[in-house]
């Protein structure tokens, strides 16, 4: 049998110890605060995970907070206002946000890098200004919002149960976006990212592209902030600031770009440290920040270099032994 | 109707005047040393702390408090610039994400030190004239006066002095720059001094008028920013146009249309950059 | 094959290339030459799609392609390569040349994300043809090597091999020897001809004027953004005026390449 496929053997067999390990978590710790620190995780790595596809096709998105509120907004409002249910609703939410992405991603297909960015920003401020202006919408109240209804006769109203529907969504999600960063599919985004003008010279549509990566993306965090809604219980418009903008995008800075685990490690990081840290407001932010910018500082890959730089340091460590060894 | 649109105009182009320095500060750091330094928000917040401590801890002047501001920030600038950007290689993101956890930092040294409640400074130029029976503080027009005064010295500096060449012509090309003898690091050095200094100066000149607390900077920052990308990334002339029209068009719209305000302003940036994204006086 | 009529393109207040007209026969190995800034790049930059024409018709294969986007142009058949070496500098050899593949894959996105049996077989198909143009290219050892670390000469002809990948009818070679010894040059040459060869017409902007007279079976002269002369190699070059731009521009640049583009 020949290496690769080996390899592959002894990795397929790890993620599925890892599988069953998470899918039994539940059921060996019984702490409700763990499983709520594992569901923070877990959306975090969600929407980490689809900023991170959306800026390695070579956009710099940095307003997913909206898209997050379109999801969690739209639940609320279609269960208020229509009655409907978690999961007819969630198809509705999906057009829309599709709808939206569409237009967006449109209308500023010939805007590049740091204009972009601004335009995402401004975006995600827009979304909020209107919640908060829009009577409608709800304006600064809090809206409260029931769990999913049963679907096949399993109940989700427990915590246990929205833990394994966002289990599952991370490993399809994650599985996905890490076969398609492999296919060619994968290569031509990562062409388009890194050299647009070649792209187009070999037929690849970039503004397709750029849009249907949007697309996708803002799917995925709005059906996140379903989630996201369904969970916590109640909304309102401070949970969708820039705040939250930036907290994901340091999942993927903090836990690296390279590949799909970067951002569910940075999710982890990013959730779990405000939890460790002590004291009030002012000395967690200083500590926070501190923290981020260590990282930053050392690892400028992000956290899922740190294997790599490891190596390289102790590599160079032993590098300098021979001289002792030949016995001066 | 006409008081409320002079009195509009004079409040929009004192915003419009602290918002042209902390973009040119912004627009200058990402031109020449293509940093995006999202802490200048921060750095604003400090201007006004530091000046606050200088007039009530220590009595010193208002314009002396404002000098030592300036050339504090400045200071601080270079040792950021040495200390920590020169050694960093890495992408865009990284510095603004880093640069957002340093603004966080300094937030929460603030909070320590200087406490959670906004504190007032007397101000030093009480009193007000009345022209044409508008009412014009005594304290707004000294800002104004000396933004505008500072902003004319950063522009002849860039136009006729052999370091502001320097400086601008390492924002064109930096190899060209280099081949032509411009010390590279001394520009970078040089510039984010005077970036930080215009920062400082501009929380400092507004700490009398309104009041001073950690959490200033943080909606200053937003509106900077897309001045700076309005006026083009990189172009002063274009971050001193733009802020002014920010400034002004703002209070306009907060005297005539009250809280929707930032919502349509916000929706107008995306329009002109969605138009055109090089902003309105694209790289020199 | 390619028709170009009354091409016409401003940008502000200079006319860069002004009321161009010729046709490119197919099969045929036409070179675009004059001095430098007469306008070459920008003609091929209009063709390729990256800038509109101000005025003017650019036709291929019968069809209007004036002021369609370089993916679609590139669709319909005409694929360009570009002066600088313009390749994913992150990416390796063979990811390179891979992403050439993109307008001949059949099997759709979901497809591959899944790894269907169709997909599967279409990749491995076009990873052994990819490792065998690389073995021409003697870089078969190094497929998996960053771009980045390729010499010049391999990062030109790699560049070349990506747009060959798309299947073009006609291919726009853009200063294809720029910068190359004369051992490149030649392997260039051979390339140009097998590329010929295998019926893909070609069109290319050189400055050297030796290899152009040599591999061309026309010659289109340009100055200043007009066409001065269109012909065989030896009528070409016997032309007065062809004559007074190249040694106007001679007087002041010795050898006829420039030392940076």
């Amino acid at each position: 049998m020949n290496e690769v496929a080996v390899k592959t053997i002894k990795r397929s067999f790890a993620y599925f110890i890892g599988l069953i390990f998470l899918l039994s978590i539940p059921l060996i710790v019984k702490s409700a605060y763990f499983h709520h620190l594992l569901i923070m995780i877990g959306l975090a790595a969600l929407l980490g995970m689809s900023n991170r596809l959306i800026i390695n096709s070579g956009a710099w998105f940095m307003g997913m907070a909206a898209f997050y509120a379109i999801g969690a907004y739209g639940l609320v409002l279609l269960r208020e206002k229509v009655g409907m249910d978690y999961w007819s609703a969630v198809p509705v939410i999906g057009l829309i946000t599709a709808a939206i992405a569409l237009g967006l991603g449109y209308a500023t297909s010939r805007v590049r890098g740091i204009p972009f960015a601004i335009i995402s920003v401004a975006f995600a401020e827009v979304i909020r200004l209107t919640i908060i202006k829009t009577p409608f919408l709800g304006g600064h109240k809090a809206w409260v919002c029931p769990p999913p209804e049963p679907i096949f006769g399993i109940t989700l109203s427990s915590k246990i149960g929205i833990y394994y529907l966002i289990l599952v969504l991370c490993v399809i999600v994650g599985f996905l976006f890490h076969r398609l960063e492999k296919s060619p599919t994968g290569n031509a985004l990562m062409t388009m990212a890194e050299n647009e003008e070649l792209a187009e010279s070999i037929g690849i549509n970039t503004t397709r592209y750029k849009v249907v990566v949007l697309m996708v993306g803002a799917l995925v965090a709005s059906l996140t902030g379903t989630l996201f809604a369904s969970y916590i219980g109640i909304i309102g418009p401070t949970s969708f600031s820039l705040m939250t903008s930036v907290i994901i995008l340091m999942t993927i800075v903090i836990g690296g770009m390279a590949n799909i685990w970067g951002p569910i490690i940075g999710a982890a990081f990013v959730t779990l440290l405000p939890e460790i840290l002590p004291g009030q407001a002012a000395d967690q932010n200083i500590a926070y920040a501190t923290i981020v910018l260590l990282t930053l500082f050392w690892l400028r890959e992000g956290l899922i270099s740190l294997p790599k730089q490891l190596k390289t340091y102790f590599e160079g460590r032993a590098a300098h032994k021979p001289a002792s060894i030949s016995g001066r | 109707m006409y008081i409320l649109i002079s009195q509009s105009l004079i409040n929009g182009i004192l915003a419009g005047m602290i918002y042209a320095l902390i973009a040119s500060g912004f627009t200058l750091l990402y031109g020449n040393a293509g940093v995006l330094f999202f802490a200048i928000g921060e750095v604003f917040m400090l201007g006004a702390v530091l000046l606050y401590c200088l007039i009530e801890g220590m009595s010193i002047s208002y314009f002396l408090g404002v000098v030592i501001v300036m050339a504090l920030l400045g200071t601080f600038g270079m040792f950021l610039e040495r200390a920590i950007f020169r050694r960093l290689t890495g992408n865009d993101l990284t510095f603004a994400i880093g640069s957002l956890a340093l603004g966080m930092l300094i937030t929460g040294i603030v909070l320590k030190t200087f406490g959670e409640r906004g504190k007032g400074l007397i101000t030093p130029f009480p009193g007000s004239f009345k022209i044409t029976g508008l009412v014009i503080a005594y304290d707004k027009l000294i800002v104004v006066g000396v933004g505008l005064v500072v902003i004319v010295a950063l522009h002849l500096f860039f136009s006729f002095t052999k370091t502001g060449r320097a400086i601008r012509a390492v924002a064109q090309d930096v190899e060209a720059a280099q081949l032509m003898g411009v010390e590279v690091f001394r520009v970078k050095s040089l510039t984010f001094f005077l970036a930080l200094a215009v920062a400082g100066l501009a929380g400092a000149l507004v700490a009398p008028l309104y009041y001073v607390d950690a959490f200033m900077g943080t909606p200053v920052l937003m509106t900077a920013l897309i001045v700076v990308v309005l006026g083009g990334l990189g172009s002063f002339p274009g971050a001193v146009i733009g802020g002014l029209v920010i400034g002004v068009l703002e209070n306009i719209g907060q005297t005539f249309l009250g809280g929707t305000t930032t919502l349509l302003l916000f929706m107008i940036v995306i329009v002109m950059l969605i138009l055109r994204p090089e902003g309105l006086f694209a790289n020199e | 094959m390619l028709e170009v009529r009354k091409l016409t393109k401003r940008f502000g207040g200079l006319t860069a290339v002004n009321n161009l007209s010729f046709e490119v026969e197919r099969g045929l190995i036409v070179g675009l030459i004059g001095p430098n800034g007469a306008g070459k790049t920008t003609v091929f930059n209009l063709l390729s799609g990256y800038h509109k024409p101000s005025e003017g018709d650019i036709i291929f294969n019968k069809k209007k392609i004036s002021g369609m986007k370089p993916n679609k142009i590139a669709s319909r058949g005409l694929v360009r390569t570009f002066q600088l070496v313009n390749l994913v500098k992150n990416g390796t050899a063979i990811s390179n040349l891979l992403a050439g593949y993109h307008l001949q894959r059949r099997a759709g996105i979901l497809a591959t994300i899944v790894k269907t049996n169709k997909a599967r077989s279409e990749e491995q198909e076009l990873w052994d043809k990819a490792i065998e143009i690389l073995k021409e290219m003697k870089l078969d050892k190094r497929w998996n090597q960053s771009v980045s670390s390729l010499p010049h000469g391999n990062q030109k002809a790699l560049g070349m091999a990506i747009a060959l990948a798309a299947k073009p009818t006609m291919i726009l070679l853009d200063e294809p020897t720029a910068g190359m010894n004369a051992t490149e040059r030649a392997s260039v040459i051979k390339a140009i001809h097998r590329t010929r060869e295998t019926g893909v017409t070609v069109m290319l902007v050189e400055h050297d004027l030796k290899m152009v007279m040599g591999v061309c079976d026309r010659v289109i002269v340009m100055n200043f953004g007009h066409k001065i002369s269109e012909g065989t190699p030896e009528e070409v070059s016997k032309n007065e005026e062809v004559i007074k731009a190249y040694l106007g521009y001679d007087e002041t640049n010795r050898s006829g390449k420039t030392v940076y583009n």
